[in-house]
Parts: C-alpha cells; sequence; structure tokens
C-alpha cells in the first residue's frame, strides 16, 4: 500500500524534469552478500525448488558487476533435528543450492544457516512461511499513468487465522509485498502493471506468490524503495538495511542479505488484445 | 511552582511602584485607515516631548498615560500620511485617528513608505515584519504574490526547495513553526504541494515573522511564530479588487453591512484545473481554491464582533484511478472589549481542522485523516502606565487527531474498513508579560507562561514490557518495534499522562544612542504536538501525532544577541544577530521507519535532541526610488538520537548529523526599483547552501535487484541552490482619473534557467543495466503574467 500513496508524491514530480548527472560518490570496504531465499513451490509434485544462496561481495556503486563468490562452505541446518543439509556450489554466478526440496517443508522448525567465508562463519535462521493459493491472475483493461500500462489483476484468499506478509514476483525485477492489515481474512484483489514496452500481445507472463515473514517484509519494503526510481524529494531517509545474518567471529564485519524461506505459488497468464 | 511565585510577586511589585508614581491621564483610541476603516496595526503614537510612545496592537487600539500636560503627538505609520496634533492632557481623552495613505495624495511618487524600518528601541528582536505592498512586489513563481516565499527572502528561513510544503527558521523542522491566521492556528501552510502557500495575499493586513525572543503569549511551537492577520473589511464604501494570472485568478469584495459600523469582506481564490501543461493531456489534474469570508461589527465605542471563516482544498487526481483532497477549515469569532480605556481584551473562539483524504481506485479504498481543534483564548493587554505595559491571557486547546480512517469505495472491494485510532489531547496555557521601560535606555520585556499538556484516553492504547515500545536488536544492531503485551482500551475523560512547562521569556533592549542598539534575548518554549515526517521534505500526508506516555514534549532554550543600527535618518538599516538554540526530545526515527498509515507510531520514533546556531545579518535600504534588503545567514544545525543505554547504538550510531535543513550559507537579495508612475522593477537574488542528503557509498545485489548501500545519515548535500528573478509593474497611466484601477505584472522566475536539484536519485538505468545519479528539478525559467484591479 505504502507503494502505491507514494505514487501521489512521484507525480507531483513529474511536473518537473529529470536527468542523470555526474556525482562523485564515497568508497566503502566490501562485505559479503548473502542472497538466500528457497522457494518450495507445494502444490507441485515434486515440489519444485527455486532460489538457493548467493553469495557475492558489494561493490563502489558506480561499478558495472559485483565480484562473486565460490568457495564458501554453505549448509543449512534443521534445528529440530539437527541434521545438515549442504548446499553446493553450481558453478555459475555464485549460486549454492541444496539436493532436496522436500528437507525444508517442516513448519514447525527453525532452520539455520551457516556460511562459512575466508575462516568466518555467518549464522541466520527463519522459519518457512505459508503462502495463500492464488485464486486467478487475469488481464484487466485499466492502466496507470500513461494511458498504454498493460492490467494484470491478481486474488487470493487471505487466512483469517493469523496476520500474514506476502511478496508478489511478475517478473521484470517487479515485486510486490503485502501485508493483510487491512484484508484480514477477505480475498485480496491488486492490479499490477506492465509497461507495453516489456510486455505485448502474446506474451505469456508468470506471477509468483510467496509467504514470508513479517521482518522480511519490513526489508523487502526497504529494499524495493531504495532500487526504486525513488520518490523524488519524497523519499524517506535511506538507510543500509540490516537482514537476518550475523558474523558470529567478526561482529562488525557483518553481511548484507536476507536468509528466507518460503511457501510459493506461481500462476501463468498469456497477454491478449482487450 | 516558586519560579512562578517569585514571578509575579515581582510583577506586582513593579505594578506598584508603577501605579503611585504620579497623578496620570491617559489618551487611547483606535487608529484606522481613512478611505475604508481598516484598522491599522503598529502604527506608532509619540509624544516626543517624553520621549515615549505606544504601538497599535492587532486590533488597531492604542492606550498611552502620562502625567498632565499639553502635548504634540505624533501619528506615523507605514505607507500614510502621518498626524501631528498639539492635545492638553486634563483629563482622560478617547481619540480615534484617521490616516491616508500616502501615495494616493501626492503627484510624485516620492517613496517614503519606510515598510520595515527597523525598530531599534522595542526589545522585541529576531522578529521580520512584511506589509502586503511589498509582499506583492516581491517577483515569485508563476506571478502569484505570496507570503511564504516572500519570508524565505528573510535571513534565517529556507525551504527545503520548490515543491516542498513549508519552511524552515534557524534550523528548525516545519512543525516547529507556529502558523495563526488572525489567531487560528494553520496546521498546513501550503497549496499544491508548496507551490502556493494557504494565504491569499489581497486579504492579508500585516505579517510578522518571531524567529526568537518569542513573547510569551506564544506557545506551543518552538522554533518561531508566523502571526498573519488579514482585513476585516470595508466600513466606508464598497470595493473591489482581483487579479488574473496564468495558473490562479483571485477577487476580493468588502463593503459595508452598516456604513461605519459594520462590514463583511468575501476573498476567492482558485487555480485552473490543468495546471501542469505536462499532465494535461491525459485526465489528470492538480488545482486548489480557498474562500475567505469576515463579518465585522461595531457594538458600541467598547465592544467590536469579528466573525471569519477560512476554507481551503487542494485536489489531484491521476486519471480516474487516483484522488487526493486536503486543505484547512478554520472558523473563527472574535469579541473585542475595552473594560477601560487603559485594558483591552479580545476573547476568541475558534475551530479549525485540516484533513487529508486518498481515494485509490485501484485498491478499493477511501482514506481519511486529519486534525480538529477548539481552541478558546482571552487575552488582555493592560496599558498600566507611559513605561510598563502588561499582556496577560489564558488559551485552552482541546485536539483530536484521526490519524487515518480506510474504506471500501466499491462493492467488490476486497478492503476491510478500519480504523487507525484517534488520540485526544488537551493544552492549556497561562502567560504574563510585561515591557517595562527602567530607564530612557533600557527596556526590557519579560513574561512566563505556563504550559499544561493533557494527553487523554483513547481506545486501543498498547502497553509495552517496560513501558518500552522500540528494542534494539543487538545482534542485528538495529532498532525494532516490540509487542505490546496488552491492549487497553481508556476512557476519554482518564489522562494518559500530563506534562507541565513554565516557559520563561526574557528580552531587553539598550539603547547605545539615538540610532543604534544592543538586544537580548532568551527563551524557553514546549511543544507538544510533533509532525511525523521522514522524508527529505514534508508532504501534505504527513500526520500530527501528540506527545504521550511514548513521546515526550520538545523543550527549547534558545539565546540570542543581537545589534541594530539606523544610518542616515533610517534611510538605511543594518540588523545583525547571532544566536544559539538546543531542543530536548527532538524525535528521530528509527532507520526504515514506515510511518503511512502505522498505528503503533511509538514503535518506530525515539526522543533525541537538536541544536542549532548561526549569524544572521540583514541590510536594507528603507528609503527612496530604489529599495530592497541583503540578508546573510551563516549557520549549522544538527540533531543526534544516543543510546538509551550504553548497549544500544543509537540512531546513526548516536553521533550528531545535519538536519534536512542545514543550509551553511544562505544569501539573499532584494531589490525595487521605481522609475516613475508608470514602471518599477523588483528583483530577487537566492543563494542556497545545497541540502544535506544521502548518496550511496556501494552496491549490491538482491533478488536480482541493484541495492545501494548507505553511509551515515546527510553526510552529502544536493548542488547549491540559487536562482535569479526579475519582474516588472506596469500602471497604465490612463488609471489617474478613473475609477477602475489596474496594473500588469509581468515576471520572470529562475531567469538564467538553473536546473536546481530538488533531490538526486540512484537507479539501475532499466536499458544499460548501468548505475546513474537522476536529478530531480521542479522549476526552470517560468515567465508569467498577472493583471491586477481594484475598483
Amino acid at each position: 500500500m505504502k507503494k502505491i500513496l507514494i505514487i501521489s508524491f512521484l507525480t507531483a514530480t513529474l511536473i518537473g524534469c529529470e536527468d542523470v548527472i555526474e556525482v562523485d560518490l564515497p568508497s566503502s570496504e566490501p562485505r559479503l552478500i548473502i542472497d538466500a531465499y528457497l522457494n518450495l513451490f507445494t502444490q507441485e509434485i515434486p515440489v519444485r525448488l527455486e532460489g538457493g544462496v548467493r553469495l557475492t561481495l558489494s561493490e563502489d556503486y558506480f561499478e558495472d558487476e559485483v565480484p562473486i563468490i565460490e568457495n564458501a562452505t554453505v549448509f543449512i541446518t534443521n534445528l529440530g533435528t539437527g541434521i545438515e543439509y549442504p548446499l553446493n556450489y553450481t558453478g555459475a554466478d555464485g549460486w549454492y543450492r541444496p539436493e532436496n526440496s522436500t528437507d525444508f517443508l517442516d513448519f514447525a522448525t527453525d532452520y539455520e544457516l551457516t556460511v562459512i567465508y575466508e575462516n568466518e562463519t555467518y549464522k541466520g535462521t527463519t522459519q518457512i512461511q505459508p503462502v495463500a493459493p492464488i485464486n486467478e491472475v487475469r488481464q484487466g483493461t485499466r492502466t496507470l499513468f500513461d494511458g498504454d500500462e498493460i492490467e494484470v489483476i491478481v486474488s487470493f484468499n487471505d487466512d483469517g487465522t493469523r496476520d500474514n506478509y506476502y511478496f508478489y514476483e511478475f517478473g521484470f525485477d517487479e515485486f510486490q509485498p503485502i501485508e493483510d492489515q487491512f484484508f484480514q481474512g477477505s480475498e485480496i484483489v491488486f492490479s499490477t502493471f506492465f509497461e507495453p514496452e516489456d510486455v505485448s500481445v502474446g506474451d505469456t507472463i508468470t506471477v509468483k506468490g510467496y509467504g514470508i515473514t513479517k521482518q522480511y517484509y519490513t526489508y523487502i519494503e526497504l529494499i524495493l524503495e531504495q532500487t526504486g526510481d525513488g520518490g523524488g524529494p519524497f523519499q524517506s531517509l535511506p538507510a543500509t538495511t540490516r537482514g537476518n545474518i550475523i558474523n558470529t567471529n567478526n561482529f562488525d564485519n557483518y553481511p548484507l542479505g536476507y536468509f528466507s524461506i518460503s511457501e510459493a505459488d506461481e500462476e501463468k497468464l498469456t497477454i491478449q488484445e482487450l | 511552582m516558586r519560579v512562578l511565585y517569585i514571578f509575579f510577586t515581582s510583577l506586582l511589585f513593579l505594578m506598584n511602584t508603577s501605579l503611585f508614581a504620579q497623578q496620570n491621564y491617559t489618551l487611547s483610541g483606535t487608529i484606522s485607515e481613512a478611505s475604508s476603516n481598516e484598522t491599522l496595526i503598529g502604527v506608532t503614537v509619540a509624544i516626543p516631548e517624553l520621549s515615549t510612545g505606544v504601538v497599535t496592537n492587532e486590533y488597531g487600539f492604542f492606550s498611552i498615560s502620562v502625567p498632565q500636560g499639553t502635548y504634540e503627538i505624533q501619528i506615523s505609520a507605514l505607507g500614510f500620511q502621518g498626524i501631528t496634533r498639539t492635545i492638553t492632557l486634563d483629563k482622560k481623552q478617547k481619540l480615534d485617528f484617521q490616516l491616508k495613505e500616502e501615495a494616493e495624495q501626492l503627484d510624485e511618487v516620492v517613496v517614503t513608505e519606510n515598510v520595515e524600518k527597523t525598530n531599534i528601541r522595542k526589545p522585541q528582536m529576531s522578529v521580520n515584519a512584511l506589509s502586503s505592498a511589498s509582499i506583492k512586489k516581491i517577483p515569485v513563481v508563476l506571478g502569484e504574490a505570496d507570503v511564504v516565499k516572500s519570508i524565505l527572502l528573510l535571513p534565517g528561513v529556507t525551504s527545503a526547495g520548490e515543491g516542498a510544503s513549508g519552511f524552515n527558521v534557524r534550523g528548525g523542522a516545519v512543525d516547529q513553526n507556529l502558523i495563526l491566521l488572525d489567531e487560528a492556528i494553520i496546521f498546513n501552510s501550503s497549496h499544491l504541494f508548496g507551490f502556493f502557500s494557504v494565504f491569499n495575499p489581497d486579504a492579508i493586513k500585516d505579517v510578522k515573522l518571531y524567529k526568537g525572543g518569542i513573547p510569551a503569549r506564544y506557545g506551543g511551537r518552538v522554533s518561531s511564530v508566523l502571526d498573519i492577520y488579514q482585513k476585516e473589511g470595508n466600513s466606508k464604501q464598497f470595493k473591489m479588487n482581483g487579479g488574473i494570472g496564468i495558473v490562479a485568478s483571485r477577487l476580493l469584495l468588502e463593503g459595508p453591512i452598516e456604513k461605519d459600523r459594520g462590514a463583511f469582506l468575501v476573498g476567492g481564490r482558485a487555480s485552473y484545473a490543468h495546471l501542469f501543461l505536462a499532465l494535461a493531456d491525459n485526465n489528470n489534474s492538480a488545482y486548489f481554491y480557498d474562500l475567505n469570508a469576515k463579518l465585522n461589527y461595531k457594538l458600541n465605542d467598547n465592544n467590536n464582533l469579528y466573525l471569519s471563516g477560512y476554507f481551503g482544498r487542494d485536489l489531484f487526481a491521476i486519471s480516474e484511478s487516483f484522488e487526493n483532497v486536503y486543505g484547512n477549515t478554520v472558523a473563527n469569532f472574535r469579541w473585542n472589549h475595552l473594560f477601560s480605556d487603559k485594558l483591552f481584551s479580545n476573547l476568541s473562539l475558534i475551530y479549525s481542522d485540516y484533513y487529508y483524504g486518498l481515494e485509490l481506485d485501484l485498491l478499493g479504498f477511501q482514506w481519511d485523516s486529519g486534525i480538529r481543534n477548539f481552541n478558546l483564548k482571552y487575552d488582555f493587554k493592560h496599558y498600566l502606565s507611559s513605561n510598563f505595559q502588561l499582556n496577560y491571557g489564558i488559551n485552552n486547546i482541546y485536539y483530536r487527531f484521526n490519524p487515518g480512517e480506510i474504506e471500501p469505495n466499491r462493492e467488490d472491494s476486497g478492503i476491510v474498513p478500519q480504523k487507525l485510532t484517534n488520540k485526544y489531547a488537551n493544552e492549556f496555557g497561562a502567560y504574563m508579560e510585561a515591557e517595562h521601560k527602567l530607564t530612557d535606555k533600557l527596556t526590557l520585556q519579560y513574561g512566563l507562561r505556563w504550559s499544561h499538556f493533557s494527553r487523554l484516553g483513547q481506545d486501543e492504547f498498547n502497553v509495552y514490557e517496560n513501558e518500552n515500545p522500540v528494542l534494539f536488536n543487538s545482534d542485528f544492531q538495529i532498532y525494532e518495534g516490540a509487542t505490546p503485551v496488552r491492549v487497553d482500551n481508556i476512557s476519554r475523560s482518564e489522562t494518559l499522562s500530563t506534562f507541565n512547562n513554565f516557559e520563561p521569556r526574557l528580552g531587553l533592549s539598550y539603547l547605545v544612542n539615538e540610532n543604534s542598539s544592543i538586544k537580548a534575548s532568551y527563551n524557553h518554549m514546549a511543544q507538544y504536538l510533533h509532525l511525523l515526517s521522514n522524508t527529505a521534505s514534508p508532504t501534505p500526508l504527513d500526520v500530527w501525532t501528540p506527545s504521550g506516555p511514548y513521546t515526550q514534549p520538545q523543550l527549547l532554550d534558545q539565546y540570542a544577541l543581537g545589534y541594530f543600527r539606523n544610518f542616515q535618518d533610517g534611510d538605511y538599516s543594518l540588523e545583525t544577530e547571532v544566536f544559539y538554540k538546543e531542543i530536548e526530545n527532538r524525535i528521530d526515527y528509527i532507520d526504515g521507519a514506515d510511518l503511512i498509515a502505522n498505528n503503533d507510531i511509538e514503535q518506530v520514533i525515539l526522543n533525541g535532541e537538536a541544536r542549532a546556531y548561526g549569524l544572521e545579518l540583514l541590510l536594507r535600504k528603507n528609503n527612496g526610488r530604489l529599495k530592497g534588503w541583503l540578508a546573510y545567514t551563516l549557520s549549522k544545525s544538527e540533531q543526534r538520537t544516543p543510546g538509551r543505554t550504553s548497549e544500544e547504538s543509537g540512531i546513526n550510531n548516536g553521533v550528531w548529523y545535519n538536519t534536512p535543513f542545514d543550509k551553511t550559507h544562505d544569501i539573499s537579495l532584494n531589490g525595487s526599483y521605481e522609475l516613475n508612475e508608470k514602471w518599477s522593477f523588483n528583483s530577487n537574488f537566492l543563494f542556497q547552501t545545497g541540502q544535506p542528503t544521502n548518496y550511496p557509498v556501494g552496491q549490491y545485489e538482491q533478488r536480482g535487484l541493484v541495492v545501494p548501500i548507505f553511509g551515515p545519515r546527510n553526510q552529502e548535500r544536493l548542488p547549491a541552490y540559487h536562482r535569479l528573478d526579475i519582474s516588472v509593474t506596469l500602471t497604465p497611466r490612463k488609471n489617474k482619473n478613473r475609477k477602475l484601477q489596474a496594473e500588469w505584472t509581468f515576471g520572470i522566475y529562475n531567469l538564467y534557467n538553473r536546473r536546481n536539484a530538488a533531490a538526486v536519485n540512484f537507479r539501475e538505468n532499466a536499458d544499460t543495466g548501468n548505475n546513474e545519479a537522476l536529478r530531480t528539478s521542479i522549476f526552470g525559467i517560468v515567465p508569467s503574467i498577472t493583471y491586477n484591479f481594484k475598483f
């Protein structure tokens, strides 16, 4: 909801103009980045797993690439049973993946991620979060600003027995975190808009929904706010967002990134001429 | 309590000494403008023989008591012909005076209206006055005269830039300004995100900005007081004036209800729906309108009644999917009563509210929020002797805060109606202040205000373990909201917490010689309301919240010292001041605080502190064809929020950081030149150090997104802000002998088309995949034309 509210101010800045300028930026020491998420599509047989653990380093802002890490030790421990599940390097782009998707489906336990890199051990803990299955993904006819965006309407039924936090992914680096504060127990219907240069008639888009923790919801909202085009003068004071992973050896050399396990669901939709 | 006691006993002592001094007679009356009966504020009534005098108050009243004798009385005011009269005072006398505007009488425009001439005798310092005439002369964007834009040209006043609401005084935040319109509190002074202010320039009579040494009669905000009085209406003849501009037009009607006794005034302004051409090609619109209505009636010589109302709305819509409405409503009843020729009183009953509404069709909801208050004020001005004036009064404000209410706007909406919890509070103030001329050279102004704030009971009040709503997570070195252990419903007749503050105010002026003086002041003030805003620029959506169990009131201590000098008979004046101020309990937001629609706001704020200091310089040329001023401010404004215990890091590691309104250098140059009766020229130049901001110190990747890394807060600055504006006013000669008086104003804002940055944001370019810095600027060069008329 926040994002939508901010549109009003974004638009206020549309009356001005934007241009790219040269700015000298300070540097900072590189940090370990742990981008760890396991998305488990439980409605499929066998259960499909997407994601894994991606290890990189931070870099100066105007550099084109970030360094990847290929030589770390990575495993996830089920703290209920004490069993360790190793994640092996895939050989590409810093990704480490587990062997079995079914090892992470225990909703009653804590899972602990361990990353050992350059003799320092990084740890983070999470629980798998349930998702509400998507009821429907359909095409709408409304537009947003320019009048030529493509509307996609998504609906699902919120679980009224608990506070839920959801995270939706639409492709094209478009995400939407959703909390059920204003929708407790009812059907949540929301729209997302695709730019015509990204999506055209005949393309198939994939909508993925994930269950996430409240803490991750707060975290990802901030990440999205900082990666967007920015709210112009109405952007809130940015701060580096700490995730849920610590360095157990050297407290100040903390990593950035987050460890989450989500139950997931997806629906596809082929865009038609309306 | 002891302080209060000593204060009042010493006041009584002073009153006694002055009362028993000598047999005095009182001259009192009201001063008004000859053609309209509009009362005049700040007119000097001087008795040179005794080197004493008074100025008229906000309702045009004056009273002066002097020993029996025959005196020459001089009455002088800004832009008016003075009156000199010899009066024999052997009994008390009531005399009303009427002043004529200077320009109306003279063939040649000899400009001697020293509108804002420095008053070196009064202990009141850190105050700037602007007349409606000078506000109208200042060239502004889109040609619309504007109070807030005008005060930005004064030393110590800045804004977050184009398109930002409000203004900052001496490094203070926007919510620390007390904005009074005919004694009513205005919560948002901006139209259209700050492009206009809510004050109709045609209706304005008097504007005063207090930046320091704030008198005890004002309370509730810690940075400044912007005290605006509007015209009451012409009780002699019907008059109409207005203006037609490119973006907005205005019309003001005034006239008698009963000749010389009662008058009405109705004014309206509206901007055109498709204000911004860039948005005009699809169904988007952005416009505002406001309406002023006033009535006044003189019951008899001792009683005047005033009724006034203000209603303003902004509307902002994007096609059919989004609609946003906000604005102020004020209704105000005032009763002036003279208990005696020495005791003037004003009773005000004021209702005001600020509304913010949002309708978002995409998600199917309507959102309403606002703040509403009932305000009762009873103020007395007691003119005890020519050397001693006492003001005292009480003020009670009852507040209702509605942080937000959401409901579905159509049947198929999945929105569950919900209400963020209303909050209630009551603020009471009582004050007494004295202006006391001790010797010919030394004048003191001292006072005390007692403020009492009660946060009243509400539904859904969160109770936390150890009364601590914000926890520190030492693993991740971040602050997090605590989970309430209990949620209570507390009756509104109960009190959640109360605060008491004694706020001493002190000012003195010492006359070094006839042309120069030294002034010093100290003020302690409390502010119980906070505007929740963690964006670089304030927005209309920001919500006010009262102090309470989890939020302490802001407490200010400010010291100022100044040197004031008039040169060449007041043709030039120089005002220099240094100030230092500290604010306790300035709220700060934990990293990543989400303030929008947050029902548990206490979970994201901590009490910190702020400080600001600086030097201000104002050099004016008051007379002649060429007039104007140069203002320069060198200042620093910082805040910090240290950890509450040694384990906590505090916000920004507990170290001082620049507030978003820290502008090291602030220069403004304003000049006006009257070539002849037909042509006059005006120009402004502004320069400000860039606003503190945050630039990324690194980047990383997360879920395929490029995420910037930020260092400590507000370490970088936007590029410096500067621009030059000019305007030319053409008053056709044929005006002279006809009823319709007209003029044309042609203006160019930002003459050299500087692209001043309102913000610099960083993003990944969608096409190249490279990161880039993106500058947002609002106004480039903007020409304007306005036609003003009156008859």
